[in-house]
């Protein structure tokens, strides 16, 4: 009898999960501190240890951003350019806010996965972070942003139109994990958090405050386009075609 | 207090009676397993309280018992990076047993501080001491597009995907999926051949964000349970609820928040410029990219063969694993090539001749960022001993890939029809006119752009 109990009560939490749809435990959250889901990316061994992921950091129009290096910032630039390893947390120091003169805001910016582009590709193609202007807008209001970028799934890409260039972005509801959001949607990369923590000396800030200072690499500037190609190629009798539109089905078969 | 003393041992004596050691056991580990299936969600609990559970996030490189002070002296706690000490240290790649080559396909680094250098090959020191932590000493692995290297960062396109390409009576098509480039034809002895191209990938990722924004007052409310008692917990929780969250209830749609780039303009080089007006002033030659025999004359050129596979970027696919089973009614067709060569014919033997149709797509470009424009050209030959008719070139763009209107040729006389597809983008489909006799062949051009 009390066996036929637990398997009534098995029964039951089963159809609980009907109900409410299959919902794993997930191990990673975007809200977990600085740190944290890096660090679980490298015990995972792989390609993650060791390689520098090239970033391009963008803040808006006229903010100057900094990384840090050696317990201090480096001079702060328009476009950072950087290759940043899997793992570890870096700081930033974004300042010339627009419309904010003299504040000065320290987003951390945590790569937690890397792309897997072709060699000669690997820089032509870094992971965009930009640093939005509506982001630091509410952080200077008190706020906290947290940013998953992440790269989209080609199969489930949107239709988009091509001539909006740049890097699309959507705010989550409230209760939803960013980290979830974007594993759904493709494979994220980096977490980008914006707000909360100011050093308490700018000059010298505390290195617990720069987590260490870890190790980045300036990259290259991209190189220019390719010239044109070869202007004495064979020509080909090539004839443009109507270009009407119709609906299927089309013709009928051949005759015998 | 008694009484239930009393009316509980007979309970006890008549659960030892009737629940042997063995019941209980089981008992036990089967409730166990459901309570350890129980499932708790990632919003569950305050992450902040969660945060101040953990430790403060240490530095992951960082050796056991060094800290960041260790050697450096009192006031100065600065933390000196191994790979800035072999910057300041030339050469650094001439350290002995400090300097490991991490890896091929890291980007070329400058030095510090000289951001016009001559590039140098990506070197990573071992550990030195002053520095908190440990570098990076493993070699990157290759990182070609095999597994199990994940593949989001690719666009494929061409080939009969998941689902094989059938023609209906009617001409429809079944089993066009978005990817998809076939090409079919009637044989003299009413047979419908259907007749994939080879598969084209262009690594082209599209790079997305999500948003959350927490209010940090907020969370500390939460995470200060006693004040919520009181009646002055109450009104500050009032005064300190901003209104604004309240409008996430509104999910922006996908595309709402579009980031230009700020760097967009730099990428306008002189040169970048000739490239863009060269699809215009090249009409009617044939394109850099399509200077191959097999797509002048429908020769396959055994010299050609590293060209044409950096053109399709497909040589994997040729393989018999991922070949596509061609069928002709319910008899499948022979494939005639090898295993290992770029272009691949299917034939089926009839009293009349052999119906060959062979298709090659090539793209002008390996990789392609959102916005860029990519040339793909169709080869198409009839290299059976037959003629063949009512030849058609079907392509089933992707989502990510946006056809350029009126750029579609045709070397022969065809009619060029579109039709939106379940994805956002538009099948393709040349009619061929004429029939093809054998040894006839021709070049089908069009241009799209990366979404």
């Amino acid at each position: 009898m009390l066996l036929l109990g637990v398997l009534v009560l098995a029964g039951m939490s089963t159809g609980t999960w009907a109900q409410t749809g299959w919902s794993p435990h997930r191990l990673q959250s975007g809200l977990a501190p600085p740190g944290a889901i890096g660090r679980q990316q490298l015990q995972r061994g792989g390609p993650w240890v060791g390689y520098f992921q090239p970033v391009q950091i963008i803040p808006p129009h006229g903010a100057r951003v900094a990384l840090a290096r050696k317990g201090r910032f480096e001079p702060p630039q328009q476009t950072l350019r950087v290759g940043l390893l899997i793992g570890p947390v870096y700081r930033l120091r974004v300042t010339q806010i627009p419309h904010h003169p003299g504040k000065e805001l320290y987003p951390t910016v945590e790569m937690i996965d890397r792309t897997f582009a072709p060699a000669p590709l690997a820089v032509k193609f870094p992971v965009p972070i930009h640093l939005d202007a509506g982001d630091l807008e509410l952080a200077l209001q008190g706020k906290f942003i947290v940013r998953v970028v992440y790269v989209e799934d080609p199969k489930r890409a949107l239709p988009s139109p091509a001539a909006a260039k740049g890097v699309q972005w959507f705010d989550v509801r409230p209760g939803e994990d960013p980290l979830q959001v974007a594993d759904s949607l493709g494979r994220p990369l980096a977490i980008v958090r914006i707000g909360a923590r100011t050093p308490r000396n700018t000059a010298r800030p505390d290195p617990d405050f720069l987590y260490g200072s870890p190790p980045f690499v300036y990259l290259q500037a991209p190189p220019p386009a390719e010239p044109p190609g070869d202007r004495n190629a064979r020509r080909w009798p090539v004839r443009p075609v109507s270009t009407q539109s119709s609906p299927l089905p089309f013709r009928s078969p051949m005759p015998q | 207090m008694q009484q239930a003393e009393t009316f509980r041992q007979p309970v006890a004596a008549e659960s030892q009676r009737f629940l042997p050691w063995w019941y209980r056991g089981l008992l036990i580990a089967l409730a166990t397993l459901i309570l350890c299936s129980c499932t708790s969600g990632p919003g569950a609990g305050s992450w902040l309280h969660q945060a101040r559970q953990q430790q403060p996030p240490q530095d992951p490189f960082q050796l056991a018992g060094s800290s960041p002070q260790a050697n450096e002296p009192e006031g100065v706690a600065v933390a000196v990076s191994p790979l800035e000490e072999a910057q300041e240290t030339q050469p650094p790649a001439h350290r002995d047993g400090q300097i490991q080559l991490v890896g091929h396909q890291v980007p070329v680094l400058l030095p510090h501080h000289q951001p016009l250098a001559p590039p140098v090959p990506l070197v990573v020191p071992s550990p030195a001491p002053g520095w908190p932590g440990r570098a990076p000493q493993r070699i990157v692995p290759p990182t070609r597009g095999h597994a199990p290297w994940p593949d989001l960062e690719t666009i494929h396109d061409g080939g009969d995907g998941r689902y094989r390409t059938q023609v209906q009576p009617d001409f429809s098509l079944d089993g066009l999926e978005p990817g998809d480039t076939v090409g079919h034809f009637d044989t003299l002895d009413g047979q419908v051949v259907v007749q994939p191209s080879n598969r084209v990938q262009i690594y082209a990722p599209r790079f997305a964000s999500v948003r959350a924004v927490l209010d940090l007052q907020q969370q500390m409310h939460v995470a200060q349970a006693t004040g919520v008692h009181t009646q002055q917990g109450t009104r500050q929780r009032r005064s300190t609820q901003p209104v604004w969250t309240s409008a996430q209830d509104y999910q922006a749609v996908a595309g709402v928040g579009v980031r230009r780039l700020e760097q967009y303009r730099r990428t306008q080089y002189p040169g970048r410029v000739s490239q863009r007006l060269l699809p215009f002033s090249a009409s009617g030659k044939l394109l850099p990219f399509e200077n191959l025999g097999i797509i002048q004359r429908g020769e396959f050129i055994q010299a050609e063969k590293a060209r044409l596979a950096l053109g399709v970027q497909a040589a994997a696919s040729w393989s018999h694993d991922k070949a596509v089973q061609i069928f002709i009614g319910d008899k499948q067709a022979n494939a005639v090539a090898g295993a290992r060569k770029l272009q691949t014919t299917y034939q089926v033997k009839t009293p009349k001749g052999t119906a060959r149709l062979r298709v090659v797509k090539i793209a002008s470009k390996q990789a392609a960022r959102p916005g860029e424009e990519i040339h793909f050209t169709i080869r198409f030959d009839n290299v059976g001993t037959q003629v063949i008719g009512n030849v058609t070139i079907v392509d089933n763009l992707v989502a990510r890939l946006e056809y350029v209107e009126g750029s579609a040729q045709c070397s022969l006389k065809a009619d060029f029809f579109t039709q939106k597809n379940e994805v956002g983008s538009l099948v393709l489909r040349w009619e061929i006119i004429d029939p093809l006799e054998p040894g006839q062949g021709g070049v089908i051009r069009f241009r799209c752009r990366v979404r």
